[in-house]
């Protein structure tokens, strides 16, 4: 991030730009036109947003760029989720989910003769399915804004995955406590295609000040 | 139990009774896993002299401890049994990639070990503890893709399959196991599969691999992933010049192909291009394989929808396009492969072959059609020996000999001069249905072959581009001679099917300069150890070191289970490190995903121990099977034309690739010596053997008379 | 913290959006399946601001991005450090920068590369003389013969290009070169372009040392018999039956 760019953002602009994006948080840009310094940073063009490819997620640290068209399957998102926030690893318990979608995705994925594979990832919602459904009231926000899985309190009852509607939390059947993303980023620092990708909040608003 | 590493449990299924049972893996685990687990098991379950193919025959599907660690390339398997095709019929193993060899781990399992014969065709489905043999009539008959496709619909798409084909089913000695996205395992897997009416494995694993020092692994990770991991092959400079790298591949032959320009240009969405990939950003590695633009140049961008490879490897060594030419020939057009089915499909077609779309694309398109039909197929090639015979059969007129009239006039010879790809589909379904004299000749395998079609000896000996064998045992070469001399030709001669063994062609073809390799390599293993390519001088001490190092390196890799054709991290792209890897990087993460102490050298020890077992076992299949007492004169034999051919050069002149006769007899003398193995024989000795524990191994040998003095 | 609690089962985004349609059960397992086409495409942006205001619930929490580390006292860059900044930005880039660019816009540009030498914060910055101009680079960001290559590119003398980077791969690695080496990145020649300047070194005396082959598959290389002798070189440029 250039000094140049910094002084221009101020943190108000910061939480200004995260409240905007937080409206579309985990939803496809499909349907909308994307500015080219927009594009540029996302690392995509307007017809992979037309394809809807790209979804973004508005997280605490910058803005999560998943692009399906540059995910190459290797799962080692789910790697090092697990091994970062588990200390085993696993990808059953990842708290993104690539390797479900391997195989069959929609009607997309390799026995659809199609070599789509999409990292899903938690949509952190504002108002979220997994708390509300948790009877014992295990999840819970951190000081980042993050919904975590306390697992002193956690019971393993499963309502969370349940309520998701995209199934993202997991019970891990050798603790029998919940987990999910609690946005370490470790899925991203390990991507080697840049599939996922978290651009900070500055260039953000940067990218959108331009165009306004 | 689980430990660190290993899941901790062999599951053992016998498909006649129907018995399920489990054990623990811990006294195999010297053996380390993957073919190690299973070379021990099967010796010490199944009598060597027994058919491949009988019922008391035994598969064991085997992982290891660093198999789903989140370790770089960790995503290969093994299957080892006994070979149905190749001389002696003694132990090999196929090998696959793809998604399925952790999905075993974090199932609970180390190996299964598949045994007996089901009275109708079943599939195996491992769901974490709960195992099952369940009725596969329904895909049986099946092509792979289909049969995948099928099981995934059926029990969820959080499974992973692989399996047989056709050519399997119908016991044809070329038959692989296929997943979904074209990684194989060959050796005639298929057709002991077929034997045992064995369709599928089918695995679900909600479970973990258990991580002793879970941060030092992170920190290794990234360790290899910045300094030391290269391209496809580890080649640690690019192909086309960097900004950031001070060399580059000259001729342009090299896996780290990705460039700027180079763009899969039917991705979703639009082209992306590779651009730079400099070593240390992580978030780029994926660009830098582009198998597509190694094997067929720039014209295979058109039909590149992105790249794809196995759990864990950020080098993307499969291509996936959408070749959509086959589509006007009712073939399918979607084709993910890396290895030699999308590379010698052109074999095929004896008068040329046309370009389809785009100026060059012949050769692509054709070897899409080879490499999809031999995936649903479930057809193995023998490292291309397949496609060489066929070749040779046609061009020398031999078809005429061996094949009857009626049956050589049957064939749609038209499709052959028009480059027509339903050619080599017509081909291939031939061999996976044994259908006439062409289709079973073929599908048994060269060694298999040369006997029935009466060839002899000069098949093996004579000098041309079809003739690639490197022993009289039936399989060919996998990166000899023509790469490091001696060396390589050693390595070559040990197994029972094709080498694979990409230790040092991984140095030689990485692309950087040879004083820059030869510091890396004569630092690590002495003086004289790395020739000019091409230019070899004559055999040496160290390069008898270099070539054990390979050899039992190999086993570690198919034993922990690790790729051999990104392992070890000999070189390293990073100016910083002097180009240098680090060859201990093995033991760092055996160490640290184990919790046990690994020093280099233990991880040696254990992957000699594998060598050695390979050996004793080879004898004993020799003796039994075939009577004979000496591997040296007989398995190990090398064809004529390895000293004879290129008739322009004398061996050790700049340019040659063959061998002296002389020399590559103290060349085995040498490596019979570092493994501790008796010189006339080429047998271990009882002190080789005992030192590795193996003295039940002496006790077999020394019963059949065939024990060192 | 207590969340509204939406009743479990009942899913739906939130409405009147026109373009994040009610999302289907399909939709939300599998949701990035197009959406239709036929209305008029809205702007990010404005779609975003016109939305309703949902709470952030990272509300007040400034996650800090790369500040924590760049906190040390911001110095300010006197102009040769800021001109160093901008050609090792470009550098990072693949590209060099030239003295007479920088000279058009620059008026004490001479004083300011004399201050870039005595200041070693500057010491990443050097430059390659070549036949045109000189070019700037950052040793940083890019590697010593990358600078050569681009130099010689931006030279715009194909043939003392081919010529040196002939004999460079010939003494360096050792290796003949291949014509579509020069196809490439960063060359991206044309094929007649190279021809012509085949045709140019085969007639001069100075390049006397530079040969042309042609290798089994039919592919052309040049070599300088300085570094390689023809039949090492036809060894080397041979495509061996096994690459796999």
């Amino acid at each position: 991030m250039s000094n140049e760019i910094k002084e221009k953002v101020g943190f108000l602009d910061r939480q200004m730009t995260r409240r905007q994006f937080l409206k579309i948080s985990g939803k496809s840009l499909v349907g909308l036109t994307v500015a080219g310094s927009m594009l540029s940073l996302f690392g995509c063009t307007q017809e992979d947003i037309d394809k809807g490819l790209v979804t973004t997620w508005a997280m605490p640290q910058g803005l999560l760029v998943v692009n399906e068209a540059k995910c190459t399957g290797c799962e080692r998102c789910e790697l090092n989720c697990t091994l970062v926030n588990d200390g085993v690893v696993s990808t059953h318990i990842a708290r993104l989910k690539l390797s479900r979608n391997l195989h069959i995705y929609g009607d997309k994925g390799m026995y659809n003769n199609d070599f789509t594979y999409f990292p899903d990832t938690c949509r952190q919602c504002e108002d979220p399915w997994c708390g509300n459904a948790c009877p014992v009231q295990a999840i819970v926000t951190d000081d980042r804004g993050i919904r975590v899985v306390d697992e002193a309190k956690c019971v393993g009852c499963g309502a969370c995955v349940e309520a998701c509607p995209w199934h993202m939390p997991t019970v891990n059947p050798e603790t029998k406590k919940s987990s999910k993303c609690i946005a370490c980023g470790a899925c991203v620092e390990g991507c080697p295609s840049g599939a996922l990708e978290i651009v900070p909040w500055d260039a953000v608003t940067a990218a959108a000040q331009d165009i306004v | 139990m689980a430990t660190y590493g290993w899941a901790g449990t062999i599951l053992r299924i016998d498909l006649t009774t129907g018995e399920i049972t489990k054990e623990s893996s811990e006294k195999y685990q010297k053996y380390i896993g993957g073919m190690g687990i299973g070379y021990r098991i099967i010796y010490e379950d199944v009598p060597l002299n027994t058919h491949p193919f009988d019922e008391a025959a035994e598969i064991v599907a085997a992982v290891g401890p660093l198999t789903g660690s989140s370790v770089p390339c960790s995503g290969r398997m093994n299957f080892s049994f006994l070979s149905p095709f190749s001389r002696g019929n003694s132990i090999v193993d196929a090998h696959m990639g793809g998604h399925l060899g952790s999905r075993f781990k974090f199932a609970g399992y180390d190996a299964v070990v598949v045994r007996g014969k089901a009275s109708k065709p079943v599939y195996i489905r491992i769901n974490d503890d709960e195992v099952a043999i369940e009725d596969a009539s329904h895909i049986w008959g099946k092509g792979t893709f289909d049969s995948n496709r099928i099981l995934t619909e059926e029990l969820g798409r959080d499974y992973q399959t692989a399996s047989i084909g056709p050519a399997g089913e119908n016991l044809v000695n070329y038959s692989t196991i296929n997943t979904s996205v074209g990684n194989s395992g060959g050796g005639g897997i298929g057709a002991v599969m077929g034997s045992k009416n064995l369709k599928a494995f089918a695995v679900r694993g909600t479970g973990s691999v258990k991580i002793a020092d879970p941060l030092k692994v992170k920190e290794l990770n990234e360790y290899m992933l910045t300094e030391l991991i290269g391209g496809n092959n580890n080649h640690n400079v690019p192909a086309v010049p960097q900004s950031w790298a001070e060399y580059s591949a000259v001729g342009g032959k090299n896996r780290w192909s990705g460039a700027p320009g180079r763009a899969w240009l039917k991705a979703e969405g639009g082209p992306i291009d590779a651009g730079e990939q400099p070593h240390y950003d992580m978030n780029k590695i994926a660009y830098r394989c582009n198998k597509g633009v190694f094997d067929f140049g720039e014209v295979s961008l058109n039909y590149t929808i992105k790249v794809g490879g196995c759990s864990s490897c950020p080098i993307r060594c499969y291509t996936q396009y959408d070749m959509d030419p086959l589509a006007d020939y009712d073939l399918p057009t979607h084709v993910s492969n890396t290895c030699v089915p999308v590379i010698y499909g052109t074999k095929y077609y004896t008068n040329g072959i046309k370009d389809f779309k785009y100026k060059g694309d012949a050769s692509v398109i054709i070897n899409g059609a080879n490499a999809r039909a031999m995936d649903d197929l479930g057809v193995w090639c023998n490292y291309s020996n397949l496609n060489r015979d066929f070749n040779w059969l046609v061009t020398s007129g031999k078809i005429h000999e061996v094949i009857p009239k009626e049956e050589v006039d049957s064939l749609p010879w038209e499709w052959e001069k028009n480059g027509d790809p339903r050619w080599v589909v017509e081909i291939l379904r031939r061999v996976a249905y044994k259908e006439g004299e062409l289709g079973i000749g073929l599908g048994l395998g060269t060694y298999e072959m040369v006997k029935r079609w009466n060839l002899g000896k000069e098949f093996y000996d004579r000098e041309d581009p079809n003739n690639q064998n490197i022993t009289y045992n039936g399989y060919p070469k996998h990166h000899a001679n023509e790469d490091t001399g001696q060396v390589g030709l050693l390595f070559n001669l040990m197994y029972n099917r094709d080498c694979m063994t990409h230790h040092l062609v991984n140095v030689t073809g990485s692309g950087a300069p040879y004083e820059v390799s030869k510091a890396t390599m004569e630092g690590f293993f002495g003086p004289g150890c790395y020739d000019k390519k091409k230019a070899f001088t004559p055999m040496n001490r160290n390069k008898a070191k270099l070539a054990k190092w390979a050899f039992n390196g190999k086993q570690f890799h198919d034993s922990a289970t690790l790729c051999n054709w990104m392992w070890p991290m000999t070189q390293s792209p990073s100016k910083e490190r002097n180009y240098v890897g680090d060859l201990e990087l093995e033991a760092k993460f055996m160490s640290a995903v184990t919790g046990k102490n690994y020093t280099q050298a233990d991880v040696e020890f254990d992957s000699e121990r594998i060598s050695h077992l390979l050996r004793g076992m080879t004898a004993i299949s020799f003796y039994d099977n075939l009577g004979e007492t000496n591997l040296r004169l007989t398995h190990d034999a090398i064809p004529d034309w390895i000293f004879d051919g290129e008739a322009d050069f004398e061996a050790f002149e700049e340019g040659a690739t063959k061998m002296d006769r002389d020399d590559m007899n103290l060349a085995l003398d040498m490596f019979y010596e570092e493994l501790g193995w008796d010189k006339e024989t080429g047998i271990p000795t009882r002190a080789t053997l005992e030192k590795f524990d193996l003295g039940d191994l002496a006790d077999d040998l020394e019963k059949r008379g065939i024990l060192p003095r | 913290m207590l969340f509204g609690r939406r009743k479990p089962g009942f899913i739906k985004v939130e409405e009147g959006d026109g373009i994040l349609e009610e999302v289907t059960e399909k939709d939300l397992q599998y949701s990035t399946s197009p959406k239709k086409d036929d209305e008029a495409k809205v702007e990010l942006t404005d779609f975003l601001a016109s939305l309703p205001d949902v709470e952030d619930p990272y509300e007040g929490i400034d996650v800090p991005e790369q500040e924590a580390e760049e906190e040390e006292e911001e110095v300010e860059l006197t102009k040769a450090q800021e001109l160093a900044e901008y050609i090792r930005l470009r550098s990072a880039g693949g590209e060099v920068t030239k003295y007479q660019d920088l000279k058009a816009e620059i008026e004490d540009l001479d004083e300011l590369l004399e201050e870039m030498k005595e200041d070693e914060t500057c010491s990443d910055i050097t430059y390659r003389q070549g036949v045109k101009d000189k070019y700037y680079y950052s040793t940083s960001n890019m590697s010593e013969n990358y600078s050569m290559i681009i130099s010689l590119v931006e030279d715009k003398d194909i043939v003392a290009t081919i010529a040196k980077m002939v004999r460079f791969n010939a003494k360096t690695y050792p290796s003949p070169t291949p014509l579509e080496y020069f196809e490439r990145h960063p060359y991206f020649y044309s094929r007649p372009q190279i021809e012509r300047a085949c045709d140019l070194i085969s007639s001069n005396e100075e390049y006397g040392d530079i040969e042309r082959l042609t290798n089994n598959v039919g592919v052309d290389f040049l070599f300088s018999n300085k570094y390689l002798s023809r039949k090492y070189a036809n060894a080397l440029a041979t495509d061996d039956e096994f690459t796999d």
